[in-house]
């Protein structure tokens, strides 16, 4: 029987209470390794074939009889008013069907400042200004080119600096700087901390925007019929969508239907309802047919999100023998027209045993598009800050960069007191260090050492550089799954979450596979349709697979316990005395030519289908969950052009039980390929002259290419987690962005000798960096400048 | 599919799009050369030229071009083609790809710089779809320009990348200053395969329609580029309206006398237009015996990236003449070749970015030619 019981649950490094419905879980103790036949092993996709001929439906493919297309009409301005929009020339277009401005839009509320979804002010460049339906895409871009706005240009800021400055132009009437949304932590004494600390360092960092890039672009086809509403949607949460669609247009969620089959990448920005589905909500309702709205590319640069740039002051103060005694954060993130500060003092809180620590998360208005999460929102930003003066902190104490590390190694979550359910990075360190060749190469000269005679004349700068990464990943209730066993011995795995591209269809389905003891290809996984299968949550936080892992092997184990059941009625024997056993047959125990084949206990059950349901126990309450790992980074600088090269990344992580070695790998090279464009080469660019942002688009706003990806090795510690889950797994999907650029910027350290302080490492920022420091265009020390790099402090 | 209709779009807005027909453009593909050439001569609006449509397409997208007629000369016979002609040199016709170019084998060794500079290009699928004579025709991708914000290549009075405060790091270095021919335009032309056909002295043949028929003409490609910003006509080339680029002709190769290289420096590893490039042509001395530097007998530099055209070293290229290559002279030739150079707040970096391009590229030419007369 279902009951409540509250729990904290942790997502993205904030933690809540609340209420979960707690079922028996009749999964047991999964065997030893040796004895799985799926979980662990590297199964290929089972979707593959689907995606490699072109048959997998993305949202983009979806077309509906009758259906319009929706051009959103974007603003050329940073921040503007609207004083008039002329709609008769567009709609004077043949096969214009409606134009929707801020005039004629029904009131729906926006965001948490007041904005509906059309305002008479535009606040940044993209922000939506109308939308206009026609019966093709061409027409209707025809008929957003024909839009008439008249805008009265406002004064605008676009850069967080300038925006935290007294006299900067208000982006909102609330003020710039949030001081009223930050996020504030504290715990011990700071200020004593640093008093007492032998060896204080510290530092001024900033990162910059990351654009998402999703493959798949933002979008939706919203189909409102008669009495229900059908919505296609590109997005990581199908009943968020579902649930705040209803809302904003006051309608029973039975109603509301919310579809997604498969989809070309989220990483955070497609975690909820977008305005683009509301739009097209509008439309569809007021013109009875079937609206579909997707963004370009250059919109999904502009107005589909983006990590945020931060202001980072960070102050580490040890004591001699380098125990951490201060660790004080003060973090500004520029989250646009809305969005939220993402967890940026989350490692700073959490990695470190530090009695003392203070962090302030500082949420300011830019004349930019909305901020959202974005694989580890916080994290990846405030793991270069933290790690990168770890680094430095080691230097100054003359200590190994991970001796450092363990001496203020952790077994207990820093912040609440409680011991880690598991925690494999002192393995990562030792693993990563031995894969990496971590000793013998931070042995070598670092740059502006004596000139060995037979050196070529001009010298390229290699470093290694490490970082520690810890996020969440527990996962957690609510998390509901159906397995339906038919007749014939196949099975059917139901719920309604989504696959974001990870792989989540082949993990299910090896977990179902394995608890059915039935072969994998008679295990189908049905998700991606909230009207099809009960509660799945949100794909983010790196929840999926620890919260539905665990809610399908009970599925599973609910459906085994009535085919035991079932099949000790037919054989005349006591359902205790019965196993299942692959392929899918039911023997006696220690009796194995008594049996029956599930295809043929099923001819006995006429079309009854056995059905087990299964949902996500709540977390332990004694123990701290977590991920953890480590990456380490070989580079080449190259003195003379500023080209930081990386040349190996090695990732070792902690995410408890791997199910699946490949896609966990695939998420894990991925991981490490965004956090080298962070590091490297992603920045959008803004003119502060205009307001606009310069390089919306894959030509300029540049990720990584294959030529850029260095080789990259994964291993896991691998150790299920005790205490987590049925399974012993934790989330996979954020942690190996974490610490690639942390390892990266450290690596440039030990090459260079110079800290990090802005990131990417462009060639004009390295090049400024190295002559400031007085390294020459051939890698040594120019005798003129030598001692500029002593202060090591960029302030 | 629905009729094609003629743009009405006001300046500044987003270019409509009909299906099949970019920016609602009219579409017809011509058969001969001769019908191409009247097409332009006589029709009005004259029509636009469209072959591979990489530059094309992304300009009508970008609204920065409203063509009212696109011409497809994609199949035209008389401009294609790849191999030697008459005067001993090479012919590459205006339709061959920057994929063709690219293609070990496709040129002789004396003209690598130009297959280095076409394979350094874009991606494959854009190689597969670009044509050289295109490329030469394509228009500049300062960020500002294309973001539509104002520039004097779109024809408003000033560009936006010229205010104080600006971002943008792929400024020029050369030739923008007052009184020069790109005065007050940060943009840099952005083709690799130009750099090295100035290197290689190529010229490009251009074909026009006039009342006695049709009427060829070659343009070395040293003036083919005269960096000009000009608010009347868009285009950075020679080219005048009504012309089409038929050919490039590469000068008779000599026995083996030359070698070229073309060198580019980029953030991203592939997919980037040039931060600086470079194409280098030199022709050696007789050889001095082992262990001497190899003796430049003449040399050609051109850079890329660094102005509104191919920009050519010719105080560098008479430094070096007679000179015995060396790393200390291929050092000095570096720090000569950025003489006169007048970065923007955004191009400062790109002078490091030449010096060591320009020393490394004569380097790398000398252990060849070293290779090469050890192995005699």
């Amino acid at each position: 029987m279902p009951r409540l019981v509250k729990t904290q649950f942790e997502f993205e490094g904030r933690v809540q209470e609340r209420y979960v419905v707690v079922e028996d879980d009749p999964a047991g103790p999964l065997p030893e390794e040796g004895a799985l036949r799926y979980v662990g092993r590297p199964v290929p996709r089972v979707d593959g074939w689907e995606k490699v001929t072109g048959r997998a439906r993305y949202t983009h493919d979806v077309r509906l009889p009758g259906m319009v297309y929706a051009v959103v009409v974007r603003s050329p301005y940073p921040h503007a008013r609207i004083r008039a929009i002329r709609t008769a020339g567009a709609l004077a277009i043949p096969g214009v069907l409606a134009v929707l401005t801020h005039e004629n839009c029904p009131p729906i509320p926006w965001g948490r400042e007041g904005d509906r979804v059309l305002n008479p002010v535009v606040r940044y460049h993209g922000d939506e200004v109308a939308v206009v339906a026609a019966r093709d895409l061409a027409t209707a871009r025809a008929a957003a080119a024909a839009l008439e706005v008249e805008y009265e240009p406002l004064p605008f800021v676009v850069d967080l600096e300038e925006a935290m400055k007294p006299d900067a132009p208000p982006v909102r009437p609330q003020g710039n700087v949030r001081w009223d949304r930050a996020s504030r932590y504290s715990r011990g004494d700071v200020e004593e901390g640093l008093r007492r600390a032998a060896v204080v360092v510290e530092g001024t960092f900033r990162t910059p925007v990351q654009l998402h890039n999703c493959m798949e672009t933002h979008g939706s086809v919203v189909d409102w019929q008669q009495d229900r509403v059908t919505i296609y949607d590109s997005t990581q949460h199908l009943f968020g969508v579902r649930d705040r669609f209803a809302q904003l247009f006051g309608l029973p969620v039975h109603r509301v239907r919310v579809v997604k089959e498969h989809m070309g990448g989220g990483f955070g920005s497609k975690n909820g309802l977008h305005k683009y589905t509301v739009l097209a909500g509008i439309l569809s309702r007021q013109l009875g047919r079937p609206v579909r709205c997707v963004l370009d590319r250059e919109e999904e640069n502009l107005a589909a999100g983006n990590r945020h740039s931060t202001l980072q002051r960070l102050r580490l103060g040890a004591t001699a023998d380098g125990r951490l005694v201060a660790i004080d954060l003060e973090a500004y993130a520029a989250v646009g027209v809305l969005g939220s500060a993402g967890s940026i003092g989350g490692p700073a809180r959490q990695l470190y045993a530090c009695p003392n620590v203070r962090t302030v998360e500082v949420p300011v208005h830019t004349n930019t598009g909305p901020a959202s999460a974005f694989r580890a929102p916080g994290y990846v930003e405030g793991t270069v800050a933290l790690e990168v003066l770890m680094d430095e902190l080691a230097g100054r104490l003359g200590l190994d960069p991970i001796e450092l590390r363990l001496r203020n190694y952790t077994e207990v979550d820093p912040i609440s007191g409680r011991p880690y359910s598991s925690k494999g990075l002192r393995q990562a360190y030792a693993l990563g260090a031995a894969m990496a060749g971590w000793d013998a190469k931070r042995g070598r000269v670092a740059a502006g050492a004596a000139t060995e005679p037979d050196e070529p004349a001009r010298r390229r700068l290699r470093g290694i550089g490490m970082a520690s990464q810890i996020w969440g990943g527990a996962g957690g209730p609510p998390a509901q799954a159906e397995v339906r066993v038919h007749p014939d011995g196949t099975a059917t795995v139901v719920t309604a979450g989504q696959d974001i591209g990870t792989g989540t269809r082949t993990v299910l389905a090896q977990i179902a596979a394995e608890e059915l003891a039935l072969p994998l290809e008679r295990v189908r996984v049905q998700l991606g349709d909230t009207d099809g299968g009960p509660y799945a949550p949100i794909s983010a936080g790196s929840m999926t697979v620890p919260s539905m892992g665990p809610a399908v092997r009970s599925a599973a184990a609910d459906a085994v316990r009535q085919i035991l059941e079932l099949a000790g009625g037919l054989l005349e024997v006591d359902p205790r005395d019965l196993e299942l056993v692959p392929p899918g047959r039911v023997q006696v125990k220690g009796a194995p030519d008594r049996g029956v084949g599930l295809a043929e206990l099923g001819k006995t059950l006429g079309q009854y289908v056995i059905v087990g349901r299964g949902s996500r126990g709540p977390n332990p309450d004694e123990y701290a969950i977590h991920t953890f790992g480590a990456q380490f980074a070989e580079v080449e600088v190259d003195p003379a052009t500023g080209e930081v090269r990386v040349l190996d990344l090695w990732a070792v992580h902690d995410i408890g039980r791997v199910v699946n070695p490949l896609t966990a790998s695939a998420q894990m090279e991925g991981g490490m390929i965004q956090g080298l464009g962070f590091a490297l080469l992603e920045e959008r660019v803004m003119d502060p002259v205009s307001g606009r942002v310069l390089n919306p688009n894959l030509e300029n706003y540049r990720v990584p290419t294959v030529a850029d990806i260095p080789r990259l090795h994964v291993a896991f510690t691998g150790e299920p987690d005790p205490h987590g889950n049925n399974l012993g797994v934790k989330g996979a999907g954020e942690p190996p962005i974490i610490p690639t650029a942390a390892a990266i910027a450290n690596a440039f350290y030990h090459a260079t000798g110079i800290p990090v302080r802005e990131l990417p490492l462009s060639r004009d920022r390295v090049l400024a960096l190295l002559r400031r420091h007085g390294i020459g265009p051939d890698g040594r020390r120019q005798p003129s400048r030598a001692g500029a790099a002593e202060g090591g402090e960029d302030r | 599919m629905r009729d094609v209709q003629e743009p009405g779009a006001p300046p500044g807005a987003p270019a409509a799009v009909a299906p099949g027909a970019p920016g609602g453009a009219a579409y017809a593909r011509v058969q001969s050369l001769e019908q191409a050439l009247r097409a332009l001569a006589e029709a009005s609006p004259p029509p636009v030229a469209l072959a591979g449509g990489t530059d094309l397409f992304s300009l009508i997208h970008q609204g920065r071009a409203r063509p009212a007629r696109l011409m497809d000369i994609g199949r035209l016979e008389a401009l294609a083609g790849l191999g030697p002609d008459a005067e001993g040199g090479w012919r590459v016709g205006a339709l061959a790809t920057l994929a063709e170019l690219a293609r070990p084998g496709a040129l002789p060794p004396a003209y690598r710089a130009l297959a280095q500079a076409a394979a350094a290009s874009a991606t494959p699928a854009l190689r597969n779809r670009a044509t050289l004579g295109g490329n030469l025709e394509q228009q500049v991708r300062c960020w500002f320009f294309r973001t539509g914000l104002p520039c004097l290549l779109a024809g408003d009075n000033h560009c936006a990348c010229a205010a104080p405060g600006t971002a943008g790091p792929f400024q020029a270095v050369f030739g923008h200053r007052a009184g020069e021919p790109g005065a007050g335009c940060g943009a840099v032309h952005p083709s690799d395969p130009a750099v090295a056909l100035v290197a290689l002295d190529a010229q490009v043949e251009l074909a026009r329609w006039t009342e006695g028929g049709l009427a060829r003409r070659r343009v070395p490609a040293g003036s083919y580029f005269p960096g000009r910003v000009d608010g009347g006509r868009r285009g950075l080339t020679a080219r005048e309206p009504g012309e089409l680029v038929v050919a490039v002709h590469l000068p008779p190769a000599g026995e083996g006398a030359w070698s070229s290289l073309y060198r580019k420096v980029t953030d991203r590893q592939a997919w980037q237009f040039a931060l600086v490039s470079l194409a280098v042509a030199v022709r050696w001395q007789e050889w001095e015996g082992p262990g001497a530097a190899p003796v430049v007998g003449g040399a050609r530099l051109v850079l890329g990236g660094v102005a509104l055209k191919p920009w050519r070293l010719e105080a560098v290229e008479a430094w070096l003449e007679g000179r015995a290559l060396d790393e200390g002279a291929a050092r000095r030739a570096g720090e000569l070749a950025v003489d006169g150079a007048d970065p923007l707040p955004g191009s400062r970096f790109k002078l490091e970015l030449i010096r060591a391009l320009v020393a490394d590229a004569l380097l790398e030419l000398a252990a060849e030619r070293r290779a090469q007369a050890a192995a005699r």
